[in-house]
């Protein structure tokens, strides 16, 4: 079920290290891929039909694509490392336990486009995979893979460890190029699209942790190879990171378009104490909700999440239990979006707090009825009518919390506290 | 530029190519709501409440940063533009307080507007309000109210895109957001009440006119300010016979949008101490009688062959038509007065973007009547009388007060009790910019009108009429009734106006020399 392409270092002793890296092989790929022409690099990653594992899904060759060929500028990457999505922790592990395999990707993805310097940009809550990445930069720098010529032929590149400073809108990604020139992070409207003007004005290629550490694998084994896990449409494998109700959280890499059933209840054991599944969020805070059924039946995949109504995302799932107060619930997530919005475009700067207030009061049981409503006819408001997508982040869940719980939230109505925790948060009184 | 066919609700305009499509929707007379975008200050997007459909675009896009093309159609008028754009309004509305009353804005705030236009829906906020700092002094001139503003940027963008001093940030995240400085760096540059102009809500407002005026009473002039040789174009909003604030009036050729801090306060004199009645030696006079005190030694001059015993003291305070009148005067009525002027004024302060040292609205006209000289000079042999016209130049210049002295009478015509009125034996009162049409020619030699806002005040008169009318006394005239009167004579004897004509100025006025609204003559 599982299938390590990405993972397959983990637990090996000291894996975050050089030697032991190298052990495995590591390394070798830039040879192989300098030998390449890179056009022929950029061709072989949209053949593998490699889709950005940030969240979006966007196929990452073509991303690589849109970058001009001929630029008087240099041209950069961003390494997307400033995981922040509730539920999402599986960059976090691969820093961790394969760090030069990030450092590879990023010499082969850099040859590939023709870019002379990288940056990852790192949550700044991470301590551990920053220190084992900034460790791993270093143990790179000193065997030489990175610096100058390091082809031989004049290839020059330069890697940096940036540390974000604590805001989950830095991993949307023209927030995060106004956060590591300096500024206010908060995205950009669009166009022109980092491609053209990034970093520093320049050519940018923005990619998540995930997706460069899938290159060096198939740079050694090919598009066909890589294809061979997935579906048509979704090729390859994802890192899952699962938390909530379940035996044994953690994080999983399978092929794509394998049954979330599978997941939940072979590979993480089930829930705990075998209640029943209430609910699953599957790729990420941001994504819409699906019911305990609805789970059980959907396949991971881009286009069967789709179909089901949601999304795979960042492959962050969260599972819930029966005993989950799905108002209490939606309230801690709203909570953090309203506190994340950037404020910069006023529907999500508004919204969110204003769907926060409403569902807090309600999980307090002092809603009225025709909060649903409105709170359905807010969350409207606020879709597709920003610069970036927190509003619909924030917007999507709380819709589909209401639709599919409708009677879980009117029972909170006039009840006086939560009937099923039996208590109330309070989070009106500690909202800020 | 090229032009480009579009539909904007169906009815086709043909606009520049390039425009974005508030700007093509305004020139179809379709008013697109927005806040943050502003002409001069670009597109920065974060409003939303620009929102249309474009035809063979499925989601909403924002106006301002879609630009025309050939064929391009978008609508306004839809139904779902119609709910997000009030779905936009709601969420500014949230956390805004309900302080028109007391708010100076109201009356010219944008969120008013837009609710009577695009809002009208049922109000159904009723969680608690968040609440920020009201009444924070972010510098000399403005004041900041937080809870008020819908955080835009357009200010900051003003400090960072056109002054270059960056003292406007927005800190903080989410709801939380707010206008602010940094700390010891307060909002001081010399243009910080753009801010004000810029700003579309109530958020910041001048220190000088807050609180002083209800802005739906208040009547609005097109004019010039005084304040340098820019000659910046100005609304001049006056209620009650007394001027309350200038407002910059766009003119692409001379100040953008924008005008000084420092000018824009230039308005005072117009309302305070104001010769408004004849003063003969200390003493109220009416009009006439003094007038005729002036023409009667006007006229011993001329009878008894003594022109050149008088000398005229012009300024380049003045406007085109009373140095034209007073060179008429010299000239042609006297024959042979000794006629001139210059600053007295102190060179202001010089920048980049609008202010001019030259301290004087109409240096450039006094040059082009030719009548540029050292005020000493045309004072230096004394006389029978000296005629001094507007400004002040003993209370600039006391060092004249000697040359002053060697004159038998001393006759002043101005719209301002000064040193200079103080000293004089006869003072007239003549109308100030406010109070007449006009003209300035500012520093670039660009001829530029300006429009009467007031009733002139007690006694004054248009400056040519006094002059005629002592003119009188020696059986001679000028005839003019108006500016356009003047203007056709001006034309006709002045080379340098020869090809400006007066009805052809228009709003933002002409180079000289080219006769033309001329965007030829733009930097």
């Amino acid at each position: 079920m599982e299938i390590k392409r990405l993972t397959k270092n983990f637990g090996n002793p000291e894996s975050w290290t050089l030697a032991a890296y190298e052990k495995t092989g590591g390394y070798q790929m830039v040879k192989k891929a300098f030998a390449m022409d890179p056009e022929a690099i950029i061709e072989l990653v949209k053949q593998s039909g490699l889709r950005g594992r940030g969240g979006a899904g966007f196929p990452t060759g073509m991303k690589w694509g849109f970058v001009p060929k001929q630029s008087d500028k240099p041209k950069y990457l961003c390494v997307n490392a400033d995981e922040s999505e509730p539920g999402t922790f599986k960059d976090r592990y691969l820093l961790e336990h394969d760090p030069h395999a990030l450092v590879e990707g990023i010499i082969i993805s850099c040859w590939a486009v023709g870019i002379r310097y990288a940056y990852i940009y790192i949550r700044g809550e991470f301590g551990l995979p920053y220190y084992r990445i900034e460790a791993a930069v270093k143990e790179a720098y000193e065997k030489g893979y990175l610096g100058s010529n390091l082809n031989g032929k004049g290839f020059d590149l330069d890697v940096t460890v940036h540390r974000g400073a604590g805001a989950y809108i830095c991993g949307e990604e023209t927030g995060l190029i106004e956060s590591l020139e300096g500024k206010k992070g908060q995205p950009r409207l669009k166009p022109p699209f980092p491609a053209v003007v990034g970093v520093f004005g320049c050519p940018t290629v923005v990619n998540n942790v995930e997706t460069i550490q899938s290159i060096p694998w198939i740079i050694e084994h090919g598009a066909e190879e890589y294809r061979k896990a997935g579906t048509e449409k979704s090729p390859g494998t994802k890192l899952f990171s699962v938390s909530g109700h379940v035996k044994r959280p953690g994080v999983y890499e399978i092929p794509l378009g394998l049954p979330c059933k599978t997941l939940v209840h072979d590979l993480c054991g089930g829930i705990i104490d075998g209640k029943r599944q209430k609910a699953n969020i599957v790729g990420g805070s941001s994504v819409p909700i699906l019911t305990g059924e609805e789970a059980d039946n959907v396949d991971l995949d881009y286009e069967s999440l789709a179909a089901a109504g949601t999304m795979l995302g960042s492959g962050g799932m969260i599972v819930m239990d029966e005993d989950t107060c799905m108002v209490w619930a939606l309230a801690v997530l709203l909570k953090f979006y309203a506190h994340e919005s950037c404020g910069q475009c006023t529907p999500c700067r508004e919204g969110t707090g204003w769907i926060r207030n409403l569902v807090y009061r309600l999980e307090a049981g002092d809603g009225k009825r025709e909060d649903l409503d409105k709170l359905l006819s807010i969350t409207g408001n606020m879709m597709g009518t920003t610069i970036c997508v927190l509003a619909d982040a924030a917007a999507m869940p709380t819709e589909s919390f209401i639709k599919k719980f409708r009677a879980e939230f009117e029972a909170h109505v006039g009840a006086g506290r939560c009937p099923i925790r039996g208590k109330s948060a309070h989070f009106l009184a500690h909202a800020h | 530029m090229a032009k480009v066919k579009i539909q904007v609700n169906g009815r086709e305009v043909e606009v520049d190519e390039g425009l974005n499509l508030i700007e093509a929707a305004r020139i179809a007379g379709v008013e697109v709501p927005h806040f943050c975008y502003h002409p001069g200050l670009g597109v920065d997007g974060n409003c939303r409440q620009c929102l249309v459909e474009i035809d063979g675009i499925p989601k909403l896009q924002i106006a301002c940063n879609s630009f025309v093309k050939d064929g391009l159609a978008f609508r306004t008028d839809t139904e779902r533009v119609t709910r997000m754009q009030a779905g936009v309004l709601e969420f500014l509305f949230l956390n805004h307080p309900l302080d028109c009353p007391i708010c100076d804005q109201s009356g010219e705030c944008l969120l008013q507007d837009y609710y009577i236009s695009n809002g009208k829906y049922e109000s159904r906020l009723d969680t608690d309000k968040r609440h920020k700092r009201k009444a924070v002094p972010v510098g000399p001139r403005v004041m900041l109210d937080a809870e008020r503003c819908v955080l835009c940027s357009r200010c900051v963008r003003f400090c960072d895109k056109v002054t270059g001093t960056g003292e406007m940030r927005i800190v903080n995240r989410g709801n939380r957001a707010e206008i602010t400085t940094y700390p010891d760096r307060p909002l001081e540059n010399d243009y910080s009440l753009c801010t004000v102009d810029v700003c579309p809500v109530g958020a910041l407002t001048s220190k000088d006119f807050r609180f002083r005026k209800r802005v739906w009473h208040l009547q609005s002039a097109k004019s010039l300010c005084t304040g340098c040789s820019r000659g910046c174009n100005v609304y001049m909003e006056h209620e009650g016979g007394k001027v309350y604030r200038y407002r910059p009036r766009e003119n692409m050729h001379v100040n953008d949008f924008w005008m000084c801090d420092p000018g824009r306060l230039t308005y005072t004199p117009l309302n305070d101490e104001r010769l408004d009645v004849a003063i003969v030696t200390g003493e109220e006079r009416t009009l006439p009688e003094s007038i005729e005190q002036v023409g009667t030694w006007i006229n011993i001059a001329v009878a008894s062959g003594q022109s050149d015993s008088v000398a005229v003291l012009v300024s380049p305070q003045s406007s085109t038509e009373t140095l034209y009148a007073a060179k008429r005067f010299a000239k042609d009525i006297l024959g042979g007065a000794r006629i001139g002027g210059g600053n007295v004024r102190p060179a202001g302060v010089q920048d980049e973007i609008l202010r001019r040292a030259d301290a004087n609205p109409n240096s450039k006209g006094l040059e082009m009547l030719g009548l540029s000289a050292d005020p000493a000079a045309v004072l230096s042999a004394g006389g029978t009388v000296l005629l001094v016209i507007d400004d002040d130049p003993l209370g600039m210049n006391p060092d004249l007060a000697g040359a002053f002295g060697k004159f038998e009478h001393v006759v002043y015509l101005g719209s301002n009790e000064n040193a200079t009125s103080a000293k004089a034996e006869i003072a007239l009162p003549i109308t100030p910019h406010s109070e007449c049409d006009g003209t300035f020619v500012n520093f670039e030699g660009r001829v530029q009108r300006f429009w009467k806002a007031l009733t002139p005040r007690g006694d004054s008169l248009w400056s040519p009429t006094i002059m005629g009318r002592i003119a009188e006394f020696t059986g001679q005239e000028f005839g003019w009734k108006s500016v356009r009167d003047l203007w056709a004579d001006l034309q006709k004897t002045e080379d340098a106006f020869a090809a400006i004509d007066y009805a052809s100025l228009g709003e933002v006025g002409a180079a000289a020399g080219s006769g033309q609204p001329a965007s030829a003559s733009a930097e």
